[in-house]
């Protein structure tokens, strides 16, 4: 049945979907770099606090895993994701096996 | 009997020398025996507290100085004075081995001591908070883009036969949102005339990233959604125009590669009956003159808030190159009419406002399509698409001429190479022969040659 004259749908010229290849996903990253940014941040602080044996870097590295996780994108590898959150927590409960004491909080030079 | 009295008292003397003290029955045998056996006053109890030993020193010292003196007549005590020495010596060195040690603070356990976990705490909590405003931000921009789609799924499939295709199944699939990331949402329709496809990309505010929040507290965001319209080679005249509110448009401007070569008019909304706070980029009056008709213009006025830009262009290939960089080819374009419209959540009444945008963005494309430049116009036009060519070309004049140089050679490499691989004597006379042909061929000053008819 042929479409009305006035109907402007044309079912022969359907052109399908393509998905953005996650290898080639360059431009998207450009436009929004914040996941990358935050996974390198992360991998940083979390070297820090295992090395350096600084709590505060550990928790920090712990932040920035979940806000790389807050934006990224469907198409991204989940591997990565999971492997940051891993490396953070290492990080963390590492800091705290060598040395259990708190860190000291900065409002106690006032007290 | 005497005798025998004599005998039970010598054996009682015997006995009673056994039981006295060891030092004096076993002086014979003290070199024989280990100097702690000998030793009965108690020695200080190992290993002494010691804070104990500091204030103890003093009387086992006094203490064995006594017995001491009860065995300095015995000349062959020579084990227990020497003992007493040895004794003497740790009490001696024992305070001055004490003196560097230090108590290092052992940290309580954790079970004992959470009152001073206040920062790890705060953290945990920031955290926390963190992953609820994720959980809850994500919900609110997915239920955003759903209504969205929902309430305007019906005049989308009047328009395309295929509205929602997720590009994953044989058959084209209707219905489908496509989720980019946790902010960003994207639907494909095709199967229309003159238009090749349209994505609608809607993109909302970061509500999951409380980062993003404050952020967005001290520069507000709007949640926006884009059609892009790609429309088929034949329909559209070639010309570039960019309108909309006076920011945004001018931002694009200078972002995007087709406005910024192309689009060099300017000039104020007001001048076009457009609303005062927006603004044109154009590069032929006659195209903005002719797509500005009075029923759109109206419409524009009475949605200037909502609608963003709508930017029509035949030569659209995305952003500008960065300062520095140059194309090694021409870019592709495409002919594209793209329109941002703010996305808002709300009853029937936005919706009806939604759904008379929805309708003049449709005219809008139509009217794109169906609008022909005059003769002069368009030679206008084309010598620019031309100019701009051309200045490509001399800029990669000099690469291109390195590229074929490198092209020439990597050939006469080749050919070099395989005339010293052949194994054969006669082929390889004969590729000398060509090659040498080929050397002197090129070493001769090029001619043009006439062809006399």
């Amino acid at each position: 049945m042929q479409p009305a004259p006035t109907d402007p749908r044309r079912p022969n010229k359907v052109q399908r979907y393509k998905a953005i290849d996650p290898n080639n996903a360059v431009a998207l990253a450009s436009d929004d770099p914040m996941p990358e940014y935050m996974n390198v941040l992360g991998m940083i602080f979390s070297m820090l606090g295992l090395m350096m044996r600084m709590k505060w870097c550990a928790w920090a590295a712990l932040l920035c895993s979940c806000i790389s996780f807050a934006n990224t994108r469907s198409f991204d590898d989940t591997k990565q994701i999971v492997s940051s959150f891993m490396l953070s927590i290492s990080a963390v409960v590492m800091s705290y096996l060598q040395n259990p004491a708190p860190i000291v909080p900065p409002w106690a030079a006032f007290n | 009997m005497r005798a025998v009295h004599l005998i039970f008292l010598l054996a009682f003397l015997f006995a009673g020398s056994q039981s006295g003290p060891p030092g004096e029955d076993d002086n014979e045998f003290a070199e024989f025996e280990d100097a702690d056996e000998t030793i009965h006053y108690t020695p200080p109890s190992p290993p002494p507290p010691q804070q104990q030993n500091k204030a103890a020193p003093s009387p086992p010292a006094q203490e064995k100085k006594p017995l001491a003196n009860e065995f300095d007549n015995d000349e062959e005590d020579y084990g227990i004075n020497d003992e007493q020495e040895t004794f003497e010596e740790p009490d001696s060195i024992a305070p001055k081995a004490q003196e560097p040690l230090r108590f290092s603070d052992v940290p309580a356990h954790f079970r004992s001591n959470w009152a001073s976990y206040q920062v790890e705490a705060a953290v945990i909590v920031i955290l926390v908070l963190y992953m609820l405003n994720y959980v809850y931000g994500r919900g609110v921009n997915q239920g955003l883009a759903y209504t969205w789609f929902s309430a305007h799924r019906d005049a989308l499939e009047q328009q395309f036969s295929v509205v929602g295709d997720d590009g994953l199944t044989e058959e084209p699939s209707d219905g489908n949102i496509t989720k980019e990331t946790d902010y960003s949402f994207s639907i494909w329709c095709s199967g229309r005339v003159g238009v090749t496809s349209l994505q609608i990309q809607m993109r909302t505010v970061k509500r999951q990233d409380l980062v993003s929040r404050v952020m967005g507290i001290i520069t507000p965001q709007k949640d926006r959604i884009t059609f892009r319209f790609d429309l088929d080679a034949q329909e559209v005249d070639p010309w570039v125009l960019a309108v909309g509110q006076r920011k945004i448009v001018a931002k694009q401007h200078k972002e995007l590669a087709d406005l910024s070569t192309y689009a060099l008019e300017k000039k104020p909304g007001s001048m076009q009956g457009l609303p005062a706070s927006w603004g044109i980029f154009t590069e032929l009056n006659e195209a903005a003159m002719g797509i500005l008709d009075p029923g759109l213009l109206t419409l524009l006025r009475k949605y200037e808030s909502k609608i963003h830009s709508i930017h029509a262009s035949d030569q659209y290939c995305g952003a500008k190159l960065p300062d520095g960089e140059t194309y090694t080819r021409l870019p592709e374009v495409s002919r594209v009419v793209i329109i941002t419209v703010e996305l808002q959540d709300g009853g029937d009444e936005l919706r009806q406002e939604e759904t008379e945008i929805l309708n003049m963005i449709f005219y809008i494309v139509d009217k794109v399509r169906r609008f022909r430049l005059s003769r002069e116009a368009k030679l206008k036009t084309e010598k620019n698409r031309q100019a701009v060519e051309e200045a490509f070309m001399k800029t990669t004049h000099i690469q291109r001429q390195e590229a074929a140089q490198a092209r020439r050679e990597e050939r006469t490499r080749e050919r070099k190479q395989r005339i010293l691989e052949e194994e054969d004597p006669d082929k390889q006379r004969r590729l000398e022969k060509m090659e040498a042909k080929h050397d002197r061929k090129s070493k001769q000053p090029k001619m043009k040659q006439m062809k006399i008819r």
